[in-house]
């Protein structure tokens, strides 16, 4: 084989396997097949028993949104998903706070907690940040790879920064065939006149990304709005 | 009967200038021309220092004989106002915004929400010392569609108590919270 053949034919490889990502990309990225009509949902209707959703509880005013939504779902939908928490160390406030919501359900017993490392410090150097997000990221791989059954059928976030590593993980399983995640985004109420920079990254991958204020709805696509959620 | 007034600095660092201004003695005697005879301080968390700021800023009340304070005072009933201090509590929207005429709170979405799920009369003070914050925004938003009042500065926390006294103020309306179970359930 001359030198010009192995050329064409590493060539033609890596534009197969370009294309064979491409193609996959576009089926699996929310942001292209997206369509405004969705099916209609009857009052009575609950989320089937044993779906799987994993919650992000990102810390003060976010773990606050998410117990505030989570508290309107009918109970019967409450109990019948198999619910992973996600909270990261040292956010004990969170975790107590969403404990006292599942004492109050029959199934709380089965509810898992995983605890992460903690993405970022208030008022930490930008270097050990970095080096902290990368840890934490790190941990959240080892913790999917080491127990596939985490993956969940829907990822439920509402910001801040630790849900974009989780969505894009989880997005990536999705991509090479692990798992069917549906991801819900549900945009902060503070967030006023523009999305936050975790909606923005979040938002090509979300299958729903929904927002609190009309103004966001018309200045992106694909934000949903339904009034104040919270 | 008169009226009550809760104020509230939410559940995370201490609010201490909204904490001085409603412990002043012309916002107190505003507030007893408005029909108030009792008012409710939530602190915050940061106990005892909080309390002992709360204590210092009664203190410095105590000339004003006509307003009684939880600090040592058993006659309250001889009172026109009746203060009372109390550090953040789990029950606090129960047993006091719930009961509440007027809410006076913290910029805080936890402590805006309360008050307007239970179509509270309120005014947001807007703590300028917290950088980078979604609070003026979400204040001011809130105030577009005419739920609340809110003050920029402390100062002007008595001319906004009127302003929401005088005011017919709209209702935000049940949360719509449940919209988010449809949604999961559209994608299943």
């Amino acid at each position: 084989m001359d030198c010009d053949t192995e050329i064409t034919v590493i060539a033609s490889v890596t534009l197969l396997i370009g294309l064979v990502v491409v193609l996959r990309l576009i089926y699996c990225l929310p942001c292209v097949y997206y369509s405004s009509t969705k099916r209609t949902i009857d009052e009575a209707m609950r989320i089937p028993k044993g779906t799987k959703i994993m919650i992000l509880l990102g810390s003060g005013g976010h773990t606050g949104e998410m117990i505030r939504i989570l508290g309107q779902f009918s109970n019967d939908s409450l109990e019948n998903l198999e619910k992973t928490y996600v909270v990261s160390s040292g956010d004990e406030t969170s975790l107590l706070r969403i404990k006292q919501l599942e004492e109050t359900l029959r199934s709380g017993k089965d509810t898992r907690y995983i605890i992460l490392p903690r993405a970022r410090s208030v008022g930490e150097s930008s270097f050990s940040a970095l080096f902290n997000t990368l840890k934490s990221f790190l941990y959240t791989v080892r913790t999917f790879v080491g127990d596939f059954s985490l993956i969940p059928d829907v990822l439920l976030l509402n910001g801040p920064g630790t849900a974009v590593p989780l969505a894009y993980l989880v997005f990536f399983f999705k991509l090479i065939g692990l798992g069917h995640t549906r991801i819900v985004y549900v945009e902060s109420l503070a967030r006023v006149n523009n999305l936050s920079i975790s909606g923005k990254c979040i938002l090509p991958l979300a299958d729903r990304f929904i927002v609190q204020w009309e103004k966001l709805a018309h200045d992106y696509n694909r934000c949903e709005y339904y009034g104040v959620l919270v | 009967m008169g009226k009550l007034l809760v104020v509230t600095t939410g559940a995370t660092a201490t609010f201490r200038p909204l904490i001085a201004a409603t412990l002043d003695a012309k916002f107190l005697r505003g507030i007893v021309k408005l029909g108030y005879n009792r008012m409710v301080v939530q602190y915050g968390t940061e106990v005892p220092i909080s309390r002992q700021f709360y204590e210092n800023c009664v203190a410095q009340l105590a000339e004003l004989k006509y307003i009684g304070v939880d600090v040592g005072s058993s006659r309250l009933e001889h009172y026109k106002l009746v203060v009372e201090g109390i550090p953040y509590d789990p029950q606090f929207v129960e047993r006091f915004v719930k009961l509440a005429d007027l809410v006076v709170s913290h910029g805080g979405t936890g402590s805006i929400l309360d008050a307007l799920r239970l179509e509270k009369k309120l005014v947001v003070v807007i703590n300028e010392s917290l950088m980078d914050n979604h609070q003026l925004e979400i204040a001011e938003a809130f105030s577009n569609i005419g739920v609340l009042v809110y003050a920029s500065d402390v100062n002007e926390l008595l001319e906004k108590v009127h302003e929401v006294e005088n005011t017919t103020m709209a209702k935000l309306g049940p949360s719509v919270g449940g919209m988010v179970e449809k949604v999961i359930l559209q994608e299943l």
